[in-house]
């Protein structure tokens, strides 16, 4: 752009006083109407509302501006809003530059004269940017009408539900041999009362009849490549070894000779290598335990039906959707021997063993009894894992008291003459469901507020809990006859999804959404979401929603819809300059940039759409042949001369 | 561990069964947040606090020595301030009340 | 599928939980009426200053949300508009409407303020300011906020003189550049027929001069405010333009927060209101960024830092702004007229000691309540003042098509009313897709 063509407007914000109160908003606007190719500088309010983007939009018609500065907050925040308006009004909106003058200058310096003056050279170095900008297209992409779910828990199962109700082609995949996730070891779900393998069978039944669904168990997604509206996903399933022709007849388990504990059941009772998960499992087939299996073949002769063939080998599958959906869980905390007792006599046990004892279905049939006997006094440590323990995530894990006073109530309407004491930091049961602790109360629960952990001793048949009671402070011991702790929520394996999806991880272990406020579904990454407690404790029902709301995210992206448009600020080759030495290739974390020949020259080439914009190729190359849209030298050397005082 | 003092769930279920006897036994749904205390017109004259909450936490517990010695049961004047008070709907005057029944039926009467 | 919609949704209520809603479900197609009662789209979320656990600037990340309504083609904006009934039809539902009048053009108005300027219906004459919390006053005619979507005029008929007497005044109808005040406009009854209904209508306070809360003294003291108005004074957009100040303008040198009010409680609210614990911590933090020598207590049952982040920010507000959280809750509220002191009186529960603290100001966390529109109660979907949906499935009601999220359901922070947003509009879509195509939606 030549100088006498240039028409810039800038538009300063106030942020209320968030900018305002430090940054002299007027002083900068009347210095940037003094820079050449200005022809117009306001301040306001808030840019961001209407009346703010109706001032850029009103300028850009009136004064035929060609292009526009908006000094505001972070562009994370507003840079969608500020180009939407720039846009709606006709201008290319990659002709528009943001700057930071919140962040970078009222909210970190204090000094009112230099924040000023920062502000001055943040917006003459836009200035100068933004009369080297081009315009730029958005790029066109055609997307693949379907998603893959990862996890079938609540989340994933909901999430898969709505997917597949509304027509789009789903892949659920899950690490265990069984689709249901955790919940299926729950007995009660708080509030509702339902058991957890009823929960899910409804949506098991439904999600497996569709046409439109694959269903993949011990699946792994080992790699992704791509972006938005089409990734490649690369998913590694274990086998199953176990065709469908198993009719649940159970000879195989009887003649399998290795015995393991039964994760199933809490590790409470043990199980064979070749097992069925539980009674409602899908697929409704036996499986093998791959880690505990000897290959020993006693099952494959014991199988009237021949549904054994155990050199199956692992096979790679090749996914290609449109979005992605996370939903791999929580892990339960697993205390280390010793904590609180646990591992020293069977009496201490955690709150899941507690969920299976309480099972109808469970090792004893429902009957809350524990080495033959009732237990007469029970008590309960909260907070194990949580906030505290050996190894904690020092955060809440949400759903604990809840759970906790509906086991009580539970466990008192089968045994009326228990004793029940809960341990606890504070009892945070939150909504509607702080009824449960009034019921929990008036039911002769005794709570016991703590603010050091209590001391768990084995002593004989009793077993010792030591705590001071914080609200009185009086030492007190209580003999227990059985010990539960309440485990808390721990991330799921999040380190390798981490690690293969590109995402990354709160403090407490989860993983990280787009927005912990106002995204809550959606991970940085455009086209891959978040459901469940993937991202951080969560119960039944908030899965459900969570599920629903991922889901809703990637119906807006695919349902119906044949294209989407991706930012053009992606990577480009000057085929002229490009001496074909492809760094560049290697240099691609994305495998965006790919060999071709011009004639007989071999030059680099980039698909826009596998192309992030991380710009690693165009610092990487040594001919300047590879440019960044949006940043190309010319433009960053611009600001760079504008900084040092060079008006160009 | 000796200093600790062992809470004794047998004692909590006899006074909670003769407390209902007496329909005083609405303590058990005592949350613990003290607001019988600051009401109480005696418990900041006098000293004696945390009072009732105290003295409903040693119920729960069943902690019979610290009952048995807190002089606090027969010093209440049953004013009521407390039950006014209470968010749960308590009633933590009548639970003091039976009470010093309690105490006297089954401790000063056979000293 | 341009132009193609697969079907038409209300969503009632235009807090952050309808945005959401409408939000998604013009992504993906459908038309939306969003109805919104007030003037202006927003809700309780753009009432305040800052959020939990974040300390993000609310109406910083709301703000875009709410202009991103006005831009979709797809979404129809009702404002000032009341659902009076809906009737289940078939597989519709037929919603009748009224909606108040605006008195304004929203079609010529600019949003520029100068009609607001100019009014004569200010301080004694004006009305109390709702945006604000009744903290300061507003003109007859006005803008709700500095961000409010529409950004337009309305005109309050109770205290507009030209309204009020039907002739006189009129000034803002001279100055108006737009030529946008219309007197005579009127309430109009709308009929719309849709093919699902999102019930977002939020929740109301508990009133702080109940009889069971006179104790805390709320409207006998002025220095006693409720946690609404306490945010009003830190935003920088408020009565006080963001400073922490007392009623006579000096600052505070003590500020206690009392937890629970009107939650946990027989009489009122027998259940906990889920999001006050935060949002007090974050006022408490917020006072201490005003002002960093006050002195800040927050007087709780239990600390309910259940959420993600939410322990974090609880344990920086202890340990890095040196807020006391003290176990206990207060009997009463009395005032020092002499040192002009509000005094609270509690039991420290974790030390047993009967304690009496001196402050300057003292901040309600008031409970909430469901605001639960009467068409739900027709609809047969409520009891006991809650509304019932499935289990398993926690917005949807017995009456297929109908719709229930955020804070009408039960207490919810702005995480899960953003969450319940997006799984309504996933719901909506699945129940047109399953109801229009039966047999063809299963495509593989």
């Amino acid at each position: 752009m030549r100088d006498k063509d240039v028409r810039i407007g800038v538009y300063i914000c106030h942020c209320g006083t968030n900018i305002a109160g430090i940054v002299d908003v007027e002083e900068v606007a009347r210095y940037a109407s003094s820079i050449p190719g200005v022809v117009v500088a306001r301040h306001y309010t808030f840019m961001c509302s209407e009346t703010g983007q109706n001032m850029i939009k009103d300028d850009i018609k009136n004064l035929k501006l060609n292009g526009v500065v908006v000094a505001a907050c972070s562009p994370a925040l507003h840079e969608v809003t500020f180009k939407n308006a720039v846009k709606e009004a006709g201008l290319n909106p990659y002709l528009f530059e943001m700057v930071n003058i919140r962040e970078h200058c009222s909210w970190t310096h204090t000094d009112r004269r230099l924040a000023t003056e920062k502000a001055k050279d943040l917006v003459r170095m836009a200035i100068a940017k933004v009369k080297e900008l081009e315009p730029l297209e958005e790029v066109k992409a055609e997307v693949v009408n379907s998603v893959l779910v990862v996890g079938s828990g609540v989340a994933g199962l909901s999430a898969a539900l709505t997917l597949a109700r509304a027509g789009l082609t789903v892949y659920i995949i899950d690490k265990r041999p069984v689709l249901g996730g955790f919940v299926t070891r729950l007995v009660n779900i708080a509030p509702i009362g339902i058991r957890g393998r009823e929960f899910v069978k409804p949506m098991i039944d439904e999600l497996v009849e569709m046409p439109n669904v694959k269903v993949l168990t011990n699946a792994e997604v080992i790699s992704v490549e791509g972006g938005v509206g089409n990734f490649k996903v690369r998913i590694r399933q274990r086998p199953t070894y176990i065709s469908d022709l198993c009719t649940l007849c159970g000879y195989c388990e009887k003649a399998c000779p290795i015995e393991v504990p039964n994760e199933y059941e809490g590790k409470l009772t043990m199980r064979k290598a070749i097992y069925l998960p539980f009674k409602e499992a899908y697929p409704p087939k036996y499986v093998i335990d791959e880690n505990a299996c000897t290959k020993c073949g006693k099952c494959i002769d014991a199988c009237p039906v021949k549904a054994i063939d155990l050199s199956v080998k692992e096979r790679y599958i090749d996914l290609n959707v449109g979005a992605i959906i996370i939903a791999v869980g929580h892990e339960p905390y697993e205390p280390d021997k010793g904590e609180f007792g646990y591992g020293l006599t069977r009496r201490v046990i955690t709150s899941l063993q507690l969920e299976r004892l309480l099972d109808e279905e469970g090792p004893t049939g429902g009957r809350f009894i524990i080495d033959g006997k009732v237990p007469k006094t029970i008590v309960f440590i909260s907070c194990v894992g949580s906030l505290i323990g050996n190894k904690t995530t020092n955060a809440c894990s949400r759903r604990c008291c809840s759970t906790i006073t509906y086991d009580t109530l539970k466990i008192l309407s089968k045994n009326p003459d228990s004793h029940i004491y809960i341990l606890y930091r504070d009892i945070r049961t939150y909504g509607f469901e702080e009824e449960l602790y009034w019921k929990a109360l008036e039911n002769g629960v005794v709570f016991v507020k703590f603010e050091e952990p209590p001391k768990v001793e084995v002593m004989g048949d009793k077993i010792m809990v030591y705590v001071r009671e914080a609200t009185i402070n009086k030492n007190i011991v209580i003999p227990a006859d059985l010990v539960v702790l309440f485990v808390g929520m721990t991330p799921s394996n999040a380190g390798e999804i981490v690690r293969i999806f590109k995402l990354s991880r709160t403090a407490d272990g989860f993983i990280r959404e787009a927005h912990l406020k106002l995204r809550p579904a959606e991970t940085p990454t455009e086209g891959i979401f978040l459901a469940g407690a993937a991202a951080g404790p969560k119960g039944v029902m908030e899965s459900v929603i969570h599920g629903a709301a991922a889901a809703s995210k990637a119906l807006a992206l695919l349902l119906n819809k044949k294209y989407i448009l991706r930012e053009p600020l992606v990577a480009k080759v000057d085929e002229e300059l490009c001496s074909g030495c492809l760094i560049c290739v290697g240099m691609c974390p994305f495998n965006a940039i790919s060999v071709k020949y011009v004639g007989e020259r071999r030059v680099a080439t980039v698909n826009p759409l596998l192309c992030m914009g991380c710009g690693t190729c165009a610092a990487a190359c040594p001919s300047g042949a590879m440019e960044h849209n949006g940043f190309k030298d010319k433009q960053i050397l611009a600001q760079v001369r504008a900084f040092a005082g060079v008006v160009v | 561990m000796s200093k600790h003092i062992e809470v004794r769930p047998e004692i909590y279920t006899k006074i909670r069964d003769f407390m209902k006897k007496l329909g005083a036994d609405d303590f058990i749904k005592c949350f613990n947040c003290g607001t019988c205390t600051v009401a109480c017109p005696i418990a900041e004259v006098l000293g004696i606090v945390p009072f009732s909450r105290k003295i409903i936490r040693y119920i729960m517990l069943g902690l019979e020595e610290d009952l048995v010695n807190s002089k606090e049961i027969l010093l209440c004047l049953h004013c009521g301030e407390c039950s006014e008070y209470c968010p749960k709907g308590a009633n933590p005057a009548e639970t003091m009340h039976a009470l010093k029944t309690y105490i006297i039926q089954n401790y000063l009467l056979k000293r | 599928m341009e132009g193609a919609k697969l079907g038409e949704v209300a969503v009632v209520g235009g807090g952050i939980a309808g945005i959401q809603a409408a939000l998604d479900l013009a992504d993906t197609e459908f038309k939306v009426y969003l109805i919104e009662r007030s003037p202006s789209i927003g809700g309780r979320m753009a009432q305040l200053d800052k959020t939990f656990p974040t300390l993000d600037c609310a109406s910083c990340i709301l703000t875009p949300k709410m202009a991103e309504v006005l831009r979709k083609d797809n979404i129809e904006l009702l404002t000032l508009a009341e659902v009076v009934d809906v009737i289940k039809n078939g597989n519709k539902f037929k919603l009748t409407i009224k909606q108040r009048p605006r008195y304004v053009d929203t079609n010529k108005c600019t949003g520029c303020g100068t009609c607001v300027e100019k009014c004569t219906a200010r301080g004694k004459l004006g009305a109390p300011d709702e945006f604000n919390e009744g903290l300061s006053t507003r003109t007859a005619v006005y803008i709700p906020f500095p961000q409010a979507v529409p950004k337009k005029a309305v005109i309050d008929p109770n205290i507009c003189l030209r309204l009020r007497y039907k002739r006189g005044c009129g000034i803002c109808e001279k100055v108006c550049p737009a030529n946008a005040i219309n007197f005579n406009d009127t309430e109009r009854i709308l009929n719309l027929t849709v093919d699902a209904v999102i019930v977002a209508t939020g929740y109301k306070f508990i009133d702080p001069r109940l009889p069971e809360l006179s104790i805390y003294g709320y409207g006998k003291y002025p220095e006693v405010y409720t946690n609404i108005e306490f945010e009003r004074i830190l935003d920088a957009r408020g009565p006080t333009g963001g400073a922490l100040i007392k009623k006579d303008g000096s600052h505070p040198e003590r500020i206690v927060f009392i937890q629970c009010v009107g939650s946990r409680h027989y009489k009122i609210n027998p259940y906990c209101s889920a999001y006050c614990c935060m949002a007090s911590i974050k006022q408490a933090i917020l006072a201490k960024e005003h002002e960093p020598k006050v002195d800040v207590t927050i007087l709780y049952m239990d600390i309910r830092a259940y959420g993600k982040g939410f322990q974090d920010f609880y344990n920086r507000a202890e340990n890095e702004y040196g807020i006391r959280f003290i176990k206990g809750r207060t009997a009463g509220i009395t005032e020092d007229p002499s040192k002009k002191k509000l005094i609270v009186k509690y039991e420290d529960v974790m030390r047993g000691t009967i304690e009496t603290m001196e402050t300057d100001m003292v901040v309600l966390a008031l409970g909430i309540v469901p605001n639960i529109p009467s068409f739900l109660n027709r609809l047969g979907v409520v009891r006991n003042g809650r509304v019932i949906t499935r289990p398993g499935d926690p917005i949807s009601t017995y009456v297929d098509g109908i719709f229930v999220i955020g804070a009408t359901l039960n207490p919810t922070d702005i995480p899960d009313a953003v969450l319940q947003g997006s799984a309504a509009a996933a719901r909506v879509t699945e129940h047109v897709l399953r109801r229009k195509t039966p047999f063809e939606v299963m495509r593989s």
